[in-house]
């Protein structure tokens, strides 16, 4: 009994002692920022995704264990542009090591607000790499060229993701796609499709009768058989729509988050990518 | 746990609000308008809104916005005689309505993080607001005890004793519209509609008289408070919805205990 009360102590101090060999943690907001700090970072950090799988970052709010892993961490990465809404209230000493990966990005704007969904638009994913890479290199200098490599490594597989891309996107005639949620004008704009959209911001916003007058009419007058929804959000409008018009409905992922399934079995930013394209190509009238 | 300062700002924080709450909100019961912290938490939304629009500082425009409601709902329940709470339902609906139509207007991004409250992301500033909203919020109460004492009990009596009844009740309108719209942007609407009502509803349970229900309703309020701040923590929990939680499971305790002792009575005289 007395050995172990004087093992106790030790035990506790061995739990709660900051272990110092483990790895340095960096943070990440939401799925495409995580994917980029572990493609980028490799084993030089861990990484922690601050919005669970299956969550809408829009819906995200922290709990005490997030916060913590915030003051821990040696940096916080964010996409910005109001995808985090959390980033305006953090105490000032977070906000000093938070790095806003959009920074500098020729942003464009839906219904003059600015389309925050940057991260679809390959070429400017790959400047969001370089972002990464530049301020990894600044925290952890002796590794500079690592994090150039993994740098130009990820733009190696955005080059072939771009390629296939546009292959498929020269095959789909139509041109055109009706979302309920204008998440996709980044990537549209790649490749020269043009997006119908019924809510221009939040996908769970309640639509107005304009909006939807407007989409009843374009998916008729052009054609168009399928009407997208995401994953994370409500697919009622989209299904209302498709009921209408006759057309059927099908799922894109906006990357904001992986589903549960999408995980599980392995997907990520690339795989998920070609599949939003290759649906895209399959919605042919 | 508090090794880490924010979580001790955090506690502070539930500490001083989980007392002002119940003191402020107390009245508001006794007055059976009891969601009107949830109506001026909605008022807040739509100032934001009405800020964001028209170009203004969303905080002060949503501060106001939480006054002019009070004071509204204040008329109307003057109105509606016996069924104050008709005011407070007309308000929570204009609020909601007006926050809705705006929101089409001002950027979704801009809003949210004027919604965004949680009592983990405090900054110095809005500790001292919180630390200074407390201390007039405590002089108020204690200045004025018995003045409000006598308006509960009889507003005509009160009057005739030579209380400003009016300006009693607009200086508690006031306090109660400033603790709602800072209390909303700190630590989140549903902690701050819950924690005005909960905790004194708890302490009513008890059947004492004003003096203990009103120091009943403090500890009740303080234990949700600071119990979400301390559990969310261990439990990786949100922290405002375990307050809410917390309070909601001691006013069942309660209750139950209070079943079972009647029970109990009862087979003891049968």
């Amino acid at each position: 009994m007395k050995r172990l009360l004087l093992l106790l102590p030790s035990l506790l101090l061995a739990s709660c002692a900051p272990s110092g060999n483990a790895k340095p943690t960096i943070v990440a907001s939401f799925y495409p920022i995580s994917f980029l700090a572990s493609s980028i970072a490799g084993d030089k950090y861990d990484v922690v995704c601050l919005t669970p799988s299956g969550a809408e970052p829009h819906d995200f709010e922290l709990t005490p264990k997030n916060v913590t892993t915030l003051y821990d961490s040696k940096a916080i990465f964010v996409n910005g542009l109001g995808m985090e809404s959390w980033v305006d209230s953090l105490q000032e000493s977070l906000k000093e090591k938070t790095v806003t990966l959009s920074d500098g990005l020729p942003t464009k704007t839906i219904d003059s607000r600015i389309d925050p969904h940057v991260w679809l638009d390959t070429r400017l994913y790959e400047k969001m790499a370089e972002n990464m890479a530049t301020s990894l290199a600044k925290l952890d200098p002796s590794n500079v060229q690592f994090y150039r490599d993994n740098c130009a490594t990820f733009s190696k597989k955005m080059a072939d993701l771009r390629e296939y891309c546009h292959k498929i996107a020269d095959a789909f005639e139509d041109k055109v796609i009706a979302v309920n949620h204008a998440a996709y004008g980044y990537m549209c704009n790649e490749y020269g499709i043009e997006q119908l959209y019924i809510n221009s911001i939040s996908p769970d916003e309640e639509p107005t009768q304009k909006a939807i007058e407007d989409i009843l009419k374009a998916v008729e007058e052009r054609g168009i058989d399928t009407i997208f929804f995401e994953e994370l959000a409500s697919d009622a409008v989209a299904q209302k729509i498709a009921k209408e018009t006759g057309a059927k409905t099908e799922s894109l992922n906006p990357l904001e988050g992986l589903t549960a399934k999408e995980e599980r079995e392995g997907m990520d930013y690339f795989s998920i990518y070609r599949q939003n394209m290759d649906k895209i190509a399959r919605s042919k009238p | 746990m508090f090794h880490y300062e924010f979580m001790v700002i955090a506690f502070i924080v539930a500490l001083l609000l989980g007392a002002v709450f119940p003191l402020l909100g107390g009245t508001v019961v006794y007055k059976r308008l009891s969601s009107s912290g949830d109506a001026l938490a909605h008022s807040s939304l739509a100032g934001v809104a009405i800020g964001l629009v028209a170009g203004l500082n969303p905080l002060y425009i949503s501060i106001a916005a939480c006054v002019v409601s009070f004071l509204i709902i204040g008329l109307l329940r003057r109105k509606f005689g016996s069924h104050a709470e008709i005011g407070v339902v007309v308000v929570l609906s204009a609020a909601i309505a007006v926050t809705g139509i705006l929101s089409g207007y001002a950027s979704a991004a801009n809003f949210e993080s004027y919604l965004f409250g949680s009592i983990l992301l405090i900054s110095y500033e809005e500790l001292y607001i919180v630390i200074g909203l407390s201390i007039v919020v405590a002089a108020f109460y204690f200045l004025t005890y018995q003045r409000q004492l006598h308006c509960l009990y009889s507003e005509e009596e009160a009057k005739i004793a030579g209380i400003h009844v009016r300006w009693l009740d607009f200086a508690h309108s006031l306090l109660f519209a400033l603790t709602v719209a800072i209390g909303a942007k700190i630590v989140g609407s549903l902690v701050v509609s819950s924690m005005l009502v909960l905790p004194t509803a708890t302490a009513l349970l008890l059947k004492k008289n004003y003096r203990i229900t009103s120091i009943a309703s403090v500890i009740v309020s303080i234990l949700s408070m600071a119990g979400g701040v301390i559990f969310s923590y261990y439990l990786d929990w949100k922290p405002g919805a375990t307050s809410v939680g917390i309070a909601v499971l001691l006013l069942l305790l309660i209750l139950a205990y209070k079943g079972l002792s009647l029970l109990l009575k009862r087979k003891k005289t049968a």
